[in-house]
């Protein structure tokens, strides 16, 4: 049955120009962005030398926090297409007048997005072994494996931005409207809900298990590393979340999204 | 509600019509059967339950417009459909072939005109050798030459003894293609059989001469007659379907009364749609 419903998704989309250009985007910037880190310049303390960039452990993080981005918007903005084309098109109807049940429908792409979060987690952890493997001075396997988990957080973040974004292309239909919500919630509505709203009324850890704030808090920006010498003094607690708060929030929210997406594709007139 | 009561059973072999206006219901029918509406209550059936959910892979079907991935060709967007029927086998070029799109299989369902995307739709339903195919309006939006290319299609699969359904509400369409016919109206069924059983193919002619009523009395004698009207100084006869409209010329001539009008008037069974749709209107 898996094999069958990635056929089907294989067969739509293998000549597809947008999803092919959107992957080659991904795969060409997570392989080479890191590469931009040789042109920075030497920060003040408590900020690292350059160099730790492409060097075991903290490969991962910097590798990651270019793939939080790039997951965000190209991988999130590929689920929105993945789908809404389908109703746009009207070829979810059509799939369904042909013989497709509407549990598959919902596997069909659910697969895809499994897929496409395990390429790219692949992809991600090849990579920064390579340039751990190039850059490191004093290489130990100790090093290589310190980090080891956040392959599976990246690979969670991954499904969790698709998820979101997969959820609101089935609620919207539309991919123009679920993109500009999807862009506006994750840059505007949460951190103004959570910053604004959240923090201003009870200044608690609460802030933090919003869904999009866990899910990017899975690979946190490089930063987080000294969050406590930058952030704000009026906290009374750390700026990010626990890796397996995250892990554990974005798991609920993302199961959330997935019972939602169901629902949505089970119960539609199309 | 979009449909009240709507009560109708198909053989095998039956190439039936759903025959009303725009808006009486015959897309939502359509939409039910085929599992992407939701009726508020009642049920139907596919093949007395034979093939429960595999039940659609035994129907190829079209509901309004052709539906296909715009970015992908024709033999493309076909062998997906291929995929979902599990059906690796089809002769996909004849079907090509069937419907005259052999030449432009290669191009981008986009690029496609609106009676090739309905052409291709047509060849669609044929694939996995279903054993009932549907159409709904089939003809919209073609132009003249389209709308016979379609017919012709139709009728040559109707030959192959498949079980039909032709949702249309240009009659002459269904009265051409179909054995049977189903007339809705406003979501209520309003009659339901054979063709020649529910639209009279009786035909209606007009004579006229210089002298009408002497002409009624001569033609009351005229064998095959039905029914005769007089109406805006003409005459109307409706005769049975075999009769020879030289007949009629010469009984009045042997009356010695020359016809200056004789004509067989067209859409007889539009007319008598129309009316029975005023009726329940």
């Amino acid at each position: 049955m898996i094999r069958y419903l990635l056929t089907l998704e294989w067969l739509k989309y293998r000549n597809n120009g947008l999803v092919k250009v959107l992957l080659l985007f991904f795969v060409i910037s997570q392989s080479f962005l890191l590469l931009t880190g040789k042109k920075f310049p030497e920060l003040p303390p408590p900020l690292p030398a350059p160099s730790v960039i492409f060097e075991f452990p903290s490969v991962f993080v910097y590798q990651g926090y270019i793939g939080n981005w790039l997951a965000f918007i190209l991988l999130g903005f590929l689920a929105i297409y993945m789908t809404s084309s389908e109703f746009s098109a009207k070829t979810f109807r059509q799939n369904l007048i042909t013989g497709i049940r509407r549990s598959q429908m919902f596997q069909a792409k659910l697969y895809t997005i499994l897929l496409i979060a395990t390429g790219a987690t692949l992809l991600y952890w090849l990579s920064c072994l390579i340039y751990g493997a190039l850059h490191t001075p004093d290489l130990t396997i100790g090093l290589v494996m310190e980090r080891w988990e956040w392959v599976p957080r990246y690979w969670l973040m991954c499904f969790g931005y698709m998820s979101f974004a997969w959820m609101l292309s089935v609620v919207f239909r539309r991919s123009a409207l679920a993109t500009i919500f999807y862009l506006t919630y994750v840059l505007f509505l949460e951190p103004i809900l959570r910053w604004a709203v959240h923090y201003q009324l009870f200044n608690h850890r609460s802030m933090l298990f919003y869904p999009m704030n866990a899910i990017e808090d899975l690979v946190p920006n490089p930063f987080f590393e000294y969050a406590d010498a930058i952030q704000d003094k009026d906290m009374t607690f750390p700026l990010f979340l626990h890796p397996w708060e995250a892990v554990l929030t974005a798991s609920i929210y993302i199961a959330i999204f997935l019972l939602i997406t169901y629902q949505v594709i089970r119960r539609a007139d199309l | 509600m979009a449909l009240d009561h709507l009560d109708l059973d198909v053989d095998h072999g039956q190439v039936w019509g759903i025959l009303g206006p725009n808006g009486s219901g015959k897309t939502t029918t359509l939409g039910i059967i085929l599992g992407i509406l939701r009726a508020q209550s009642g049920n139907f059936s596919w093949f007395e339950g034979r093939y429960g959910w595999e039940h659609r892979k035994q129907i190829g079907a079209i509901l309004e417009t052709p539906n296909f991935y715009p970015y992908l060709n024709a033999l493309e967007n076909l062998k997906i459909i291929q995929h979902i029927k599990q059906s690796y086998d089809d002769p996909i070029e004849e079907y090509l072939e069937l419907v005259k799109l052999a030449h432009r299989k290669h191009s981008a369902f986009r690029t496609y005109s609106l009676g090739m995307k309905q052409r291709l739709a047509i060849a669609s339903t044929l694939i996995g050798s279903p054993q009932v195919l549907i159409f709904d309006e089939p003809t919209n939006g073609l132009d003249p030459a389209g709308i016979v290319d379609i017919r012709n299609t139709l009728l040559q699969i109707a030959a192959m003894g498949k079980t039909v359904i032709m949702a249309s509400h240009i009659l002459d369409e269904v009265e051409k293609i179909c054995s049977h016919v189903a007339i809705l109206m406003q979501g209520r069924l309003l009659k339901a059989g054979r063709v020649g059983s529910i639209l009279t193919e009786n035909r209606i002619i007009e004579v006229a001469c210089k002298e009408i009523p002497a002409l009624k009395q001569a033609l009351a004698s005229f064998p095959g007659i039905i029914n005769l009207a007089e109406k805006d100084g003409l005459l109307e006869l409706e005769v049975h379907p075999g009769t020879d409209l030289a007949e009629i010329n010469r009984l009045a001539f042997n009356h010695h009364l020359v016809l200056t009008h004789l004509r067989e008037k067209a859409n007889r069974l539009e007319d008598e749609f129309l009316t029975l749709i005023a009726q329940n209107g």
